[in-house]
């Protein structure tokens, strides 16, 4: 018997080890979300009863509006009325969605809560609407107005965009997934109970039948593997895709700072000359602050290791570079330099970063592609970068 | 002088004596290397920081911010003689704010990179170094160390508390402490502060996050392994008092960042801090409202468990101008028409001085000690011009307060900027949330020193400077006032007069404030100047000698 109970418990270290934890659910999020999903479908349930009754006074309709809105609202808002009942939680849906969207990460849930977040402000606005009604008529025409957007807002769970929705983001995120759950790796071949997930997207969940409590609503295939049955989500198939670029960045760059898929990675964005220009012009300007060799004074680095972890960390696009150096810097003199010396400043910063130099000058204007090319290290570089990785410009 | 205040001095005194005795018991233990603490105040030293002269352990000197020191050794006579006994020169080069922290013998100093620099005060040798340079997100800066049970404390430029042995600079514990290290750092000294309630230590401090898109607080942590014991927030959410002077969810990235150092009560135990403007700084419209509690001074009861706001004062609402009180709030018990009042001063970057009934938060007097010009007009698209800047009126390192005198010593600078805003606003994180730009420089900047009778509320001199003035004041007991110029020269003052009776030229600009001690029957005075950073101006001369820390002394 003991001898049992060391091996079931090395067995258990084993796949604990072999079960890579990518990422945590938040599980108050998970909590949240099935909140906000119950707060929507009481308010639908509310309006409900008052569609389907048959009582053509006023009050049941008042009841049904001000319960609704109770619902969606949440007990801490001017719209809530206390004297009706409330079929929702006491934060309410919308009360749940803003504690979700107020964060600074961006989950893959996000647009689609603005979604949510949208038409439930609408529904508001439709059943406070019907609250001024003065004929029955008046009212259902206002409820069902109200019920439409209740029913966007819940969306559908083969989406995962902005009309998504509640469903939606449920189904295909790490929303999904209840506290204590265990959060495999989803860009890897399911081997073992539980949930598949890769930034934040929901790709499978894998399940042992007669074990688990299996509901297949939300997934949009399945399929038995070894022993267990894998159901797959909507984002999976479009997700998955994205698995082998990653692990190949991930692979390529350890120990390095990893960057998310560098769209601008060696794409030529100014010239030389423009390069050289722009060191005069930085010299003069910026190094006061930021250093001659761009490592920072008073400011930040703005080229290097130390500047790209804070590219990478937020995300910084060569457009948010742009907006940054054209519209706040310098910061005791902003917007004060001519559109074409700005673009040298941002060659310089490029060739800086590392970037190679091209035939055709940076603008003076943002480019569309800007908005996707994630600002990165640069495999190869220019040149050699340097101890700080800054690349000389000469 | 006031019943209050000389009650107080006297259990000053007390404690004081008490710590000399038990400082020098431990200076035999610290040779031997044995104790941590002798190393190091222990958290009931710092009930006693008033009446000891022998050591500098708080920015402001004491929980009042006064930096008044009783010294008498260096006089309005022999100041001419006083030369600097040795400068330290600083190898992480940037913008210096901080207050050399003193405790026996050893100057504690921190530079633009967060180093840390424990120096011998007789010889101006280094016996340590920290220098592990943080992640800069947003200014390079720091304001000063915490010395506490025998560890050295720095919050840092990327949201961390380490702690530090105060013997090796070794460090002890280095944790991320900031709600969102995305746009939040520190660059305040901890505040070691006894809790009534529980009877132990904590560092309490708030948090550097405006005009980047955080909400200020203040925090108090465990100085043992930094852990949370309380948080205050200075925007309101919603349900609570306060948040409707908030248009929609402006309130969620409103500001009102802790960046000053606080002032505390120990009497009653209320803490003073000073919240930073609203943001986005200089668009309005997407904020309506008043904007509570930013750009106010609050009074937060921290006796209990968790604070509790017990009066708040907004000097300017709804601020379009990023003109944040950035005066340590003074408090003192002074008189005024010729009547004893509890009192605490504040200055703002709009170039207020305010004087509030400290118990109450009422308005007692305010005076315009800078040039202002079109305050009401905010920022347009095509921008207009108002003073004083960004840069100007009242800034970081505040005054100094002498009981003698009922004065107020407080430099001020003149500056004045083109303001704009823009039609939209987004968060971008790690990155300025204005909503404009910081002003263009339009016409002269220059400053001066004012002295402000506290009993008339008015203006007893005024010394004007050819350069904006950020270097903090001094006051001594024997009637100096001392302060450091951005030419670079460090000045003392006759007090009653505002004559200027001694200068020394550091070559590099001062935005420090100084600080005045005695070690082995020396008084020395001490103040850090290097690059200018943001208080750089055209005018200013664009080279510099680099970072230092310079010690005064008149040889004997």
């Amino acid at each position: 018997m003991r001898l049992m109970g060391a091996m079931m418990l090395a067995g258990a270290i084993l796949v604990a080890l072999a079960a890579p934890v990518v990422a945590r659910s938040g599980s108050s999020g998970h909590e949240r979300a099935v909140a906000a999903q119950n707060d929507i479908r009481a308010a639908i349930a509310a309006v409900l009863v008052a569609e389907n009754g048959t009582s053509s006074g006023p009050a049941a309709y008042v009841v049904a509006a001000h319960s609704a809105l109770n619902a969606l609202v949440g007990q801490s808002d001017p719209a809530f009325d206390a004297h009706s009942p409330n079929p929702g939680d006491a934060r309410g849906a919308l009360g749940q969605i803003n504690a979700m969207l107020d964060q600074v990460a961006t989950p893959p849930y996000i647009q689609a809560l603005h979604g949510v977040q949208v038409n439930l402000l609408a529904a508001q606005i439709s059943l406070q609407d019907a609250l001024k009604a003065r004929s029955l008529d008046g009212f259902q025409n206002k409820a069902t107005e109200a019920l439409q957007r209740l029913e966007i807002a819940q969306g559908r769970s083969s989406q995962y965009d902005v009309l998504g929705g509640m469903k939606g983001a449920f189904a295909n995120t790490s929303l999904a997934i209840p506290a204590g759950a265990k959060i495999l790796d989803g860009c890897t071949p399911p081997l073992a109970v539980g949930y598949g997930v890769t930034h934040g997207w929901l790709l499978w969940r894998a399940v042992k039948l007669g074990q688990d409590a299996v509901t297949t609503d939300g997934f949009v295939s399945a399929k038995m593997v070894n022993g267990m049955l894998i159901l797959y989500t909507a984002a999976g198939g479009d997700v998955q895709q994205y698995c082998f670029h990653h692990h190949a960045a991930a692979a390529s760059q350890a120990g390095v700072i990893k960057v998310s898929a560098p769209t601008g990675a060696n794409a030529t964005l100014y010239n030389a000359t423009q390069a050289i220009k722009g060191k005069a012009i930085y010299s003069a300007v910026c190094a006061s602050c930021h250093g001659i060799n761009l490592q920072g004074v008073a400011a930040p680095a703005v080229a290097g290791t130390d500047f790209l972890k804070t590219a990478a960390k937020n995300k910084y696009t060569v457009a948010i570079l742009n907006i940054i150096v054209t519209q706040n810097m310098p910061f005791n003199n902003p917007a004060s330099l001519k559109p074409s010396e700005y673009a040298d400043v941002m060659a310089y910063l490029l060739a800086s970063n590392c970037y190679p130099a091209g035939k055709i000058a940076y603008p003076t204007a943002p480019q569309p592609g800007f908005g996707t090319m994630v600002v990165g290290i640069q495999s190869p570089p220019a040149k050699a970068p340097d101890q700080n990785g800054v690349c000389a410009v000469n | 002088m006031t019943n209050i205040r000389s009650s107080f001095s006297k259990q000053m005194l007390y404690y004081g004596t008490a710590a000399v005795v038990l400082a020098f018991g431990m200076a035999g233990a610290a040779r031997a290397g044995s104790t941590a603490s002798a190393t190091t105040p222990s958290i009931e030293n710092y009930a006693a920081t008033q009446s000891d002269a022998a050591n500098w352990i708080l920015p402001g000197k004491n929980y009042d911010n006064d930096r008044y020191v009783d010294l008498n050794g260096i006089s309005p006579a022999n100041v001419a003689k006083l030369k600097p006994a040795w400068t330290f020169k600083i190898d992480d080069n940037g913008p210096i704010e901080a207050t050399p922290i003193i405790w026996h013998g050893t100057a504690y100093i921190t530079s633009a990179h967060d180093h840390v620099y424990a120096i011998d005060v007789k010889s101006g040798k280094l016996k340590w170094t920290f220098s592990d340079s943080p992640h800069v997100i947003a200014f390079a800066g720091n304001r000063g160390v915490a010395l506490l049970d025998g560890k050295v404390y720095i919050a840092t430029l990327d949201g961390k508390l380490v702690a530090l042995n105060a013997e090796t600079g070794k460090v002890v514990f280095s944790k991320l402490i900031v709600k969102d290290p995305a746009n939040s750092f520190y660059t305040m000294a901890p505040m070691p502060y006894k809790n009534p309630t529980t009877g132990k230590a904590s560092l309490i401090l708030g948090v550097s996050n405006g005009d980047w898109g955080g909400v200020g607080n203040i925090t108090a942590y465990d100085p043992k392994n930094g852990g949370e014991l309380w948080h205050w927030n200075a925007v309101p959410k919603p349900g609570q008092p306060g948040n409707k002077s908030w248009s929609g969810d402006s309130w969620k990235r409103g500001g009102g960042a802790i960046w000053i150092m606080m002032a505390i009560d120990p009497k009653t135990n209320i803490l003073y801090a000073n919240t930073g403007n609203p943001q986005p700084d200089f668009n309005g419209p997407v904020r309506a409202g008043s904007n509570l509690y930013t750009d106010s001074l609050v009074a937060l009861n921290i006796s209990g468990a968790k604070p509790k706001l017990v009066w708040y004062h907004q000097f300017i609402a709804h601020d379009t101008h990023d003109w944040d009180p950035t005066m340590p709030p003074l408090l003192f018990n002074g008189k005024v028409n010729g009547k004893t009042m509890p009192l605490v001063a504040d200055g703002d970057k709009a170039g207020n001085f305010w004087l509030l009934n400290s118990q109450t938060g009422a308005l007692v007097s305010h005076l315009a000690v800078s040039m202002q010009y079109n305050q009401k007009a905010a920022p347009s698209l095509t921008g207009n011009v108002a003073c004083p800047n960004t840069n100007g009126g009242v800034e970081y390192n505040g005054g100094t307060y002498d009981p003698k005198t009922n004065m107020i010593y407080l430099p001020s600078s003149n500056e004045c900027g083109s303001w704009t805003a823009t039609k939209s606003v987004n968060y971008i994180a790690g990155q300025f949330y204005l909503g404009g730009g910081f002003p263009k420089f339009v016409g002269p900047n220059d400053g001066q020193l004012n002295a402000i009778d506290i009993n008339t509320g008015v203006f007893a001199w005024r010394h004007a400077e050819k350069l904006p003035m950020a270097g903090g004041a001094l006051a001594t007991a024997n009637g100096l006032v001392f302060t450091g110029l951005e030419d670079g020269n460090f000045a003392a003052f006759d007090s009653k007069t505002g004559k200027k009776l001694w200068s020394y030229g550091t070559g590099s600009p001062i935005i420090a404030p100084p600080v005045a001690f005695t070690d082995g029957g020396t008084e020395y005075v001490a103040v850090a100047s290097g690059p200018a950073g943001n208080q750089q101006l055209p005018t200013m001369p664009k080279d510099n000698k680099g970072t230092m820390l310079t010690m005064f002394a008149i040889s004997k």
